[in-house]
């Protein structure tokens, strides 16, 4: 009996049970509406983009009123711009979104004005600078200045409490520092950049005028250098600096194939040796690390006139040794125009006529080597210099002159 | 068989407790339901909350009120510009946010495009990096003047390149044009501007080729097949003799061609022949690929035309009026506040020099010593000479100035030997 009457009551709580059970699961897929908060006053958070920044001062609580509709511009009051603006951050549009809607308005409101202005101008151009174009210039200046003052002033006001922070604010890249992993990059770029600007204004301070700036300068390299070192392994470090190198724009010619270690080696060179009178420690450093042959080569692509000729020859199909039989010929030709030039010993006329001999020579050195397709592309890059160096240049009387006291 | 019924329910309860359960539990980690009108939420936005912390304490946890505008933006711009249309937004409104946004997709895309592990790369490689390079930038190029242009949108100028000055400068030249022709070429400029923001890194050398000609033949004819679109010939040629006067009268640095005293007709021939020397600047603003320099003539071939039209005395006014030093000393004069005739004097003194000079070049060949010493002391009294008539001007630029006349005089008389 009493098991009769447990089972008659637990069978329709349990049935209840389920009926609850369906219900609550049936409410948790209900779908939510897109429309906004309602009925509810609320303080607005200005969102600017990249940061985190507190509210706009000034900004009160703007109600947002019930709304039974979808949300609507129309219901922006978009004149006056002051009313628009307050309107915009109401509604929960960054500062420099603001700036975006409403700058662009206040210049073409200014722009309508400049064309009021000008049209007397304009369709008197010729006659006003015919009078006195100085005059005219000046008077135009003016008036453009005094209008560009005035939306100035008017965007100041506008605009001025806006945050100045951009939308996005984009992470310039730095092509030395793409080899680090992605999660140092930054870092390492703003440690550069801290160093450079320590070094800028030092330079730009009395003591960087001063004479210990060998001292200081290596103080600060140090400091940079520690900096990396608590940022990336010394191996990176070393060759984050190699590609910050000034030497480091060795590599961008086109002329001669080299293998990565070959490059780094060549401006680790050029790092550690200056630049002599004869160029000897390089030319020898180079000697060593690529051997004879390809340390001329490499010494000719830095010879903007040679990886200009290897440029032509790639895209015009010539082979390599051509377009260096072509460089060497170039040389040749200005290594007598040079001779010929300094031999007072001949008249002018003399020289000036064997000049154009070289001239002619060189020219059809170039017609046999590179061709039909070739040869109007040499005449066009070289007509500057085909037309200016085969010439005696005028004598100047001064040349030797002592300087005036 | 109430046994059975009981023992289904309650299998039933326990089925259902576990599906309710497991609903909630997505429902807490995906944040709520989603709406029908679902619109992708701001990447600006969401990395806003990612780098929100810039004490380095995290991103907020806070959940972001619904506001009008969060359902609007996007970081897409064509899903920007149809969520701003459907709310309503003015037409020039949305052009106004949606360029600003075009410009960072493009921006970041053309990041994307850089070279990475390329840097020590050399050769034949880099030439073909480069090459590759530069078709991608050329394709976003033109992808990005595509979307504008799907947008329906224009160009515009960019937040910080809005100057009325500039503006000012563009309506007094063109805005005999009207406005939807002005506005015409602005948009064309803007659009080339914009191309040459994005391939202007890696221009293929101009290697006056068959095939480089060619291009930069078509390039310069589809430039004069959209100005002949917009423009009338007589508007072409009226507002190609109005730019080229900003180059030729050097406006920009103050030159003053009214002394002159030119009417307005021999004012355009006046820059109509000096054109003749630096080619279409009309055309030229418009290259997206600035590589050949178009023909020109030289200052040799202009002058009987100029002389023909200002007449003899005009002519060696102007003449006089392009010399440097003289340029050089009316300006000084001018910031001196002496009279301008100081330029016109010191410029008569040097054009002198050459009768003075001529003696002196006779004997140089025959006896080079004498005749040198013979012309330091001239040089030096010449010098002398002109400081005297300088001296309201500051001693360093004095005597600079001085030293150059006499100098630029002596160099010149030699020349036409």
């Amino acid at each position: 009996m009493e098991e009769t009457m447990t089972l008659r009551a637990s069978l329709p709580a349990s049935l209840a049970l389920n009926l609850v059970l369906l219900l609550a699961l049936a409410l948790t897929f209900r779908p939510k509406p897109l429309e906004l908060p309602l009925g509810v006053t609320q303080k607005v958070e200005l969102q600017s983009g990249g940061r985190d920044q507190p509210a706009t001062e000034g900004v009160e609580s703007a109600a947002i009123p019930v709304a039974s509709a979808p949300w609507n511009w129309s219901q922006l009051v978009q004149d006056p711009l002051p009313a628009y603006r307050d309107g915009l951050r109401a509604i929960g549009c960054p500062d420099p979104t603001i700036r975006e809607i409403l700058s662009p308005i206040l210049f073409r409101q200014f722009q309508e004005r400049c064309r009021r202005e000008l049209a007397p101008w304009t369709t008197s151009f010729w006659e006003r600078l015919s009078g006195g174009s100085q005059k005219t210039m000046d008077e135009f200046r003016a008036f453009s200045e005094r209008l560009k003052q005035e939306h100035q002033r008017a965007q100041g006001d506008l605009l001025g409490r806006l945050s100045e922070a951009s939308v996005v604010e984009p992470v310039g890249e730095d092509p030395a520092a793409q080899f680090m992993p992605a999660d140092v990059q930054s870092a390492v770029q703003e440690a550069s950049r801290r160093h450079q600007e320590r070094i800028r204004d030092w330079a730009n301070s009395p003591d960087g005028r001063g004479t210990n700036r060998a001292v200081v300068f290596a103080a600060l390299e140090a400091q940079y250098a520690e900096e990396l070192s608590n940022l990336i392994p010394a191996d990176q470090a070393a060759e984050y600096q190699r590609r910050n190198s000034g030497h480091a724009s060795l590599r961008l010619q086109e002329a001669m194939d080299l293998r990565e270690s070959e490059m780094q080696a060549i401006v680790d060179l050029y790092d550690r040796t200056s630049q002599d009178a004869n160029g000897s420690a390089r030319t020898a450093g180079l000697k060593r690390l690529l051997g004879d042959d390809r340390a001329a080569e490499f010494e000719r692509t830095q010879d903007p006139n040679y990886r200009q000729l290897s440029e032509l020859g790639r895209r015009a199909g010539i082979p390599p040794e051509k377009t260096l039989d072509l460089w060497e010929a170039e040389r040749s030709a200005e290594n007598a125009v040079r001779e010929l030039a300094s031999n007072t010993n001949l008249p002018v006329d003399e020289r000036e006529s064997r000049m154009i001999g070289v001239r002619d020579s060189v020219s059809a050195t170039a017609e046999g080597l590179l061709g039909a397709r070739g040869i109007s592309a040499w005449r066009h890059l070289r007509s500057d210099w085909l037309n200016g160096t085969f010439h005696v240049p005028p004598f100047d009387p001064l040349q030797d002159l002592p300087p005036a006291p | 068989m109430r046994r059975r019924v009981l023992r289904a329910s309650l299998g039933l309860n326990l089925l259902l407790g576990i599906a309710l359960a497991a609903a909630w539990g997505w429902r807490v980690a995906s944040g709520g339901a989603a709406g029908p009108k679902a619109v992708p939420a701001s990447g600006a936005m969401a990395s806003s909350r990612s780098t929100s912390d810039s004490s380095g304490a995290g991103p907020s946890r806070t959940r972001i009120r619904t506001t009008p505008w969060s359902g609007l933006q996007s970081d897409d711009p064509r899903i920007l510009a149809e969520n701003l249309r459907n709310a309503g937004c003015p037409e020039q409104t949305v052009c106004d946010l949606v360029l600003p946004a075009v410009n960072r997709w493009f921006d970041r895309r053309r990041g994307e495009i850089g070279r990475k592990d390329s840097f020590w790369v050399t050769g034949r490689a880099r030439a073909a990096l480069r090459e590759r390079h530069t078709a991608a930038l050329r394709a976003l190029s033109d992808d990005k003047v595509g979307m504008i242009r799907a947008l329906t949108c224009g160009f515009d100028f960019k937040e910080g390149e809005r100057d009325l000055e500039v503006f000012a400068l563009i309506e007094f030249f063109s805005g005999f044009l009207g406005p939807v022709k002005q506005q015409a070429l602005l948009q064309f400029a803007l659009e080339q501007e914009s191309r040459r923001e994005l391939t202007g890194d890696d221009p293929i050398p101009m290697m006056g080729l068959a095939e480089d000609l060619q291009a930069e033949k078509r390039s310069v004819d589809e430039i004069r097949s959209r100005l002949d679109q917009m423009l009338t010939r007589a508007e072409r040629r009226e507002l190609d003799l109005r730019l080229s006067l900003l180059r030729v009268s050097g406006l920009s640095g103050g030159e003053d061609l009214g002394r002159l005293h030119l009417t307005a007709t021999e004012m355009k021939e006046f820059v109509r022949i000096q054109s003749r020397i630096e080619g279409s600047m009309l055309e030229e603003l418009f290259r997206a690929d600035r590589r050949m320099d178009p023909p020109r003539s030289s200052e040799e071939d202009v002058e009987p035309a100029l002389r023909a039209l200002l007449g003899d005395a005009r002519f060696a006014l102007y003449q006089r009026l392009k010399d440097p030093v003289h340029l050089r000393v009316e300006a000084l004069a001018n910031a001196a506040k002496l009279p301008v005739e100081l330029a016109d004097q010191t410029y008569e003194i040097a054009t002198g020099f050459a009768a003075d000079l001529a003696p002196i070049r006779t004997t140089w060949d025959a006896n080079p010593d004498e005749a040198r010493r013979t012309l330091m002391a001239w040089r030096a009294a010449q010098r002398g000479r002109l400081e005297a008539l300088l001296a309201g001007i500051p001693e360093g630029e004095r005597k600079g100035m001085a030293q150059m006349a006499v100098d630029e005089a002596i160099r010149a008389a030699w020349r036409k030997r």
